[in-house]
């Protein structure tokens, strides 16, 4: 009976083990750095003040290949495949209202999509305590003609608002 | 008299002159430790062994280091590819913590007693660099979660059986330095993991993802090359040579292969192996065990959250990037490298004169190493800042080195996984939990800075409560020794032949909380001896019973069964053993019937047709009994619920049966129906043990009688020698024990 009790331990172990496995791909994942886009600006850990400019260029050929940017200020982007729409799934009072979340509800919420390579941010919420660095991130993804995420890439840049916020 | 007091002062010399010697043995010389430390090179020649286990366990804590500085460093790139927000990802973080936290100990309990745990600790390794690929591989938050707490089992089996091992391998003279060591690998790995992780980002350009499944190779690696690592037997260098001092002390020399094999002990060892919440409990019963894990917990406070807000420290305060605050701490832990070289070889000498040394040596490290951050934290000028962090940093590496030795040297080798796994649970899982909020709020408050400064606090409470630890080990170390003398002794006497007692309790200590009320208690019951334990309210024999019964489990002393030791075994385990104890007053569930009282008494018989023939017998015994089967047991008369109480002998038939004021509260008439029962059982082979105020009754049924005052055993001889001792039994008893002679 040991043994036998021992083997279902052990059985049981192994599923446990390797369950995890199941919520695992290989396909689709970027494993070396994509250097298709080049954020310019702002540099990295800049100081700057509001309305910030953020700019990119992009490999030739990547604005045919996709069908817009994004471009979020202090959020995580959708995962791939999803929309920006997305990222507000849990708002009912958008989801009941025709159109949406449009642009302004978008940029509202720190959310900016383009065609160019550059956008001026013209208000960003202060995140940190007074007198404390005012740590922010911009994040650019691609999305594609259908305004969903394309691949796992993401180029972001950490910048320092220092004063003249909205 | 005067003969038994020498045989008792030889013994106890005997045992003194056993225990200086086996603390030799452990490395612990005390003051004539003053010679120069045999290098560790000749130590590990002298004794025929290699470098190769410390090497390949090193390497093994450098491929969990690695995946842990992955995670932290590269959480912003996870949180971006997979669309999770900074506060999913803390969360992740604080389960994966919880999870490295918790798994280490059911990792201690199923390698307990196994031969195989260095083939686990290769094992899980590997697991751990497999789920370190899975982890750059996951697609979904939760998948995350997964695969980190699988992964967090690398570090689980680090932290609970990486020093037990080097305990079982490398001999007591060369721990202090080979545990230093084995922290230089995990120092080392600090150094390596943030610029391996630099390397792999900026110059071979990979992704976090990439980034993982780069390290998981590396690890698996890394634990490949520790794959030829054998398990070297549990307690290889310190019960075998604690009871090889009884063997040489042995007039003649005993052989030693003669001695614990040579005839089979009268109880099951797998019926007394400790399970794993019995080890946890004794382990928690150990002061010196308790007071560092109650300074661990304030060390939680301390080290979980540091090396997150020193990362925010650098970040806002320095503004340091990724790149140079992986710098910064690839110098501090070089710095750490080479503090614990410098500190191995003093701190073995120092362990060798006093073993409490290394606690109190460990609570000034943390306080002084506390006190540096604290600067560090106020230092406007950054260079300074930078050294203060550095020394910080070395002298916090000296922590583990200098306490494991003490820690773990004090507690049977058995329980060292099961020590090591608590250690995490206090100090990540009690003290990492309140430190992240306590300094949460200290940073959102009064800023990062503060949050640094503040950790002085727990850190000099933790500090001060692991060094008060020191005035615990040297008893400590003593008591696990004599434990282990002891049970060589008991094998030596089993082998000559000798008939050990069917119960005998040895030196036995019990407090409740502060109140200590057993002090130094000897009992011995012999087969089929009726024993009767006298003693006024308050004497401490019912708590005595308690810790026979496993009810209770004493601070000091053993209680062994047939020469087992089952001094922390449950009471349930003792049941099964053959020992019953009988409840003053209160033996039977009332509300049940008293048919229902007799079927739950033989819970533990398998064959229901034996318990109902012997539930038959009981009402055959007890008439009263079968007219009232029916009817619940509360509405019994006082002594018609003894009798139902008493029937639990009848069912089990234990070897041992204790019973508490039997006859308290009742008629003459029917203690004496109950008495002959008494009788009867003994007289079938039973062991009795009769607790009693009533002088006359105890006397009349027992020949052997123990009396007990104020916690200690007065008197341990033939009963009627009692009755000569006018100065114990006060008046109110030898005016009963007299009429009840008179009677008799």
């Amino acid at each position: 009976m040991p043994g036998v009790r021992a083997w279902r331990l052990a059985s049981l172990a192994v599923v446990i083990a390797l369950g995890p496995l199941g919520a695992c791909a290989v396909t689709g994942l970027n494993f070396v750095e994509d250097d298709r886009i080049d954020l310019v600006a702002p540099g990295d850990r800049d100081e700057v003040r509001l309305p910030v400019g953020v700019q990119w260029t992009a490999d030739d050929g990547l604005a045919d290949e996709i069908g817009s940017y994004a471009v979020l200020i202090d959020r995580a982007p959708p995962p791939p495949g999803r929309s920006v729409a997305w990222l507000f799934r849990d708002d009912d009072a958008c989801a009941n209202r025709v159109g949406c979340p449009d642009a302004q509800y978008l940029a509202d919420r720190g959310v900016y999509v383009t065609s160019e390579t550059s956008i001026v941010v013209e208000r960003i919420p202060r995140l940190a305590s007074e007198g404390r660095h005012d740590l922010h991130e911009a994040t650019v993804i691609l999305l594609d003609r259908q305004a969903e995420r394309i691949g796992e890439s993401a180029w972001s840049v950490e910048f320092e608002l220092v004063d003249g916020r909205s | 008299m005067s003969e038994v007091d020498i045989d008792v002062e030889a013994i106890q010399a005997r045992r003194a002159s056993r225990r200086a010697e086996a603390r030799t043995r452990l490395g612990v010389l005390g003051p004539r430790a003053t010679g120069d430390l045999p290098p560790l090179r000749e130590l590990v020649s002298k004794h025929r062994l290699s470098w190769y286990p410390l090497i390949a366990l090193g390497l093994v804590a450098v491929g969990d280091t690695l995946q842990r500085f992955g995670f932290t460093v590269l959480t912003p790139d996870i949180s971006r590819t997979l669309g999770i927000s900074k506060g999913t990802i803390a969360g992740v973080i604080a389960i994966q913590g919880l999870a490295t936290a918790l798994l280490p100990l059911p990792l201690a309990a199923a390698v307990q007693g196994s031969r195989r745990r260095a083939q686990v600790v290769v094992g899980m390794g590997v697991l751990a660099g497999v789920f370190a690929v899975a982890t750059g591989v996951v697609t979904s938050v939760w998948g995350l979660v997964a695969v980190l707490m699988v992964g967090g089992l690398g570090i689980a089996t680090t932290h609970t059986l990486h020093h037990p091992l080097l305990f079982d391998i490398y001999p007591p003279e060369a721990r202090v330095r080979v545990l230093t060591r084995h922290q230089g690998f995990e120092s080392a790995g600090n150094v390596i993991g943030p610029l391996l992780v630099a390397v792999l980002v900026g110059w071979a350009a990979l992704t976090w993802r990439g980034v993982f499944v780069a390290m998981g190779i590396i690890t698996i690696a890394l634990c490949l090359v520790a794959i030829r690592l054998r398990d070297p037997g549990i307690g290889r260098w310190d019960e075998k040579m604690i009871r090889r001092t009884v063997h040489d002390d042995e007039p003649g020399g005993l052989d030693e292969s003669q001695a614990p094999d040579a005839r089979a002990p009268e109880v099951e060892s797998s019926a007394v192996e400790l399970g794993f919440f019995e080890i946890t409990r004794r382990l928690l019963l150990i002061p010196t065990v308790r007071r560092v894990l109650a300074g661990y917990a304030l060390l939680g406070i301390l080290f979980v959250p540091y090396q997150t807000f020193l990362f925010f420290f650098l970040a806002e305060r320095w503004e340091l990037g990724a790149g140079e605050r992986g710098l910064f701490f690839a110098g501090a832990h070089t710095a750490s490298i080479v503090s614990l070289m410098v500190f191995g070889p003093l701190a073995e000498r120092s362990f060798r004169q006093d073993p409490a040394r290394g606690t109190r040596f460990a609570g000034l490290v943390l306080g002084v190493g506390v006190g540096f951050i604290c600067l560090g934290g106020i230092s406007e000028w950054f260079p300074l800042t930078v050294v203060l962090f550095v020394l910080a940093q070395a002298t916090l590496a000296l922590l583990r080195p200098s306490l494991a030795p003490a820690l773990l040297g004090v507690i049977p080798s058995y329980m060292r996984p099961h020590a090591a796994a608590l250690s995490g649970v206090f100090i990540a899982g009690v003290g990492g939990l309140f430190g992240a909020l306590f300094l949460t709020g200290i940073d959102s408050r009064f800023g990062v800075a503060a949050a640094m400064v503040s950790m002085l606090i727990p850190g000099v409470a933790g500090g001060a409560v692991i060094a008060s630890a020191g005035r615990f080990v040297s008893d400590d170390l003593d008591r696990m020794i004599e434990e282990v003398l002891e049970d060589e002794e008991i094998n030596v006497l089993r082998a000559s032949g000798a008939k050990l007692p069917l119960l005998s309790c040895r030196s036995i200590d019990f407090s409740y909380g502060q109140l200590q009320v057993l002090f130094d208690v000897d009992f011995t019951v012999d087969d089929g001896e009726m024993i009767a334990l006298l003693g006024v309210n308050g004497a401490g024999k019912s708590t005595l019973l308690r810790v026979i019964s496993g009810l209770g489990l004493p601070q000091a002393g053993t209680v062994r069964f047939r020469g087992a030791d089952i001094t922390f075994l449950d009471p349930e385990r003792r049941v099964l053993l053959g020992i019953n104890q009988i409840a003053g007053g209160k033996a039977v569930f009332g509300p049940l019937t008293v048919a229902e009282n007799l079927r739950s008494m033989g819970h533990t018989v398998s064959d229901r047709k034996a318990l109902s023939r012997s539930i038959d017998e009981c009402y055959e015994a007890f008439p009263r009994l079968a007219e009232r089967k029916d009817q619940a047991a509360r509405t019994l008369s006082g002594g018609e619920q003894q009798m139902l109480a008493l029937s639990k002998a009848l069912i089990l038939r234990p070897q041992l049966l204790i019973i508490d004021e039997l006859s308290l509260g009742l008629a003459p008439v029917v203690v004496e129906q109950l008495l002959g029962m008494v009788r009867r059982i003994n007289a079938q082979g039973t062991a009795v043990v009769l607790v009693e105020q009533s002088v006359n009754v105890a006397l009349n049924l027992a020949d052997h009688a123990y009396f007990m005052e104020k916690g200690q055993v007065r008197f341990d001889g033939a009963s009627h020698e009692l009755l000569h001792r006018s100065d114990l039994l006060r008046a109110v008893f030898l005016d009963g024990a007299e009429k009840g002679n008179g009677r008799g």
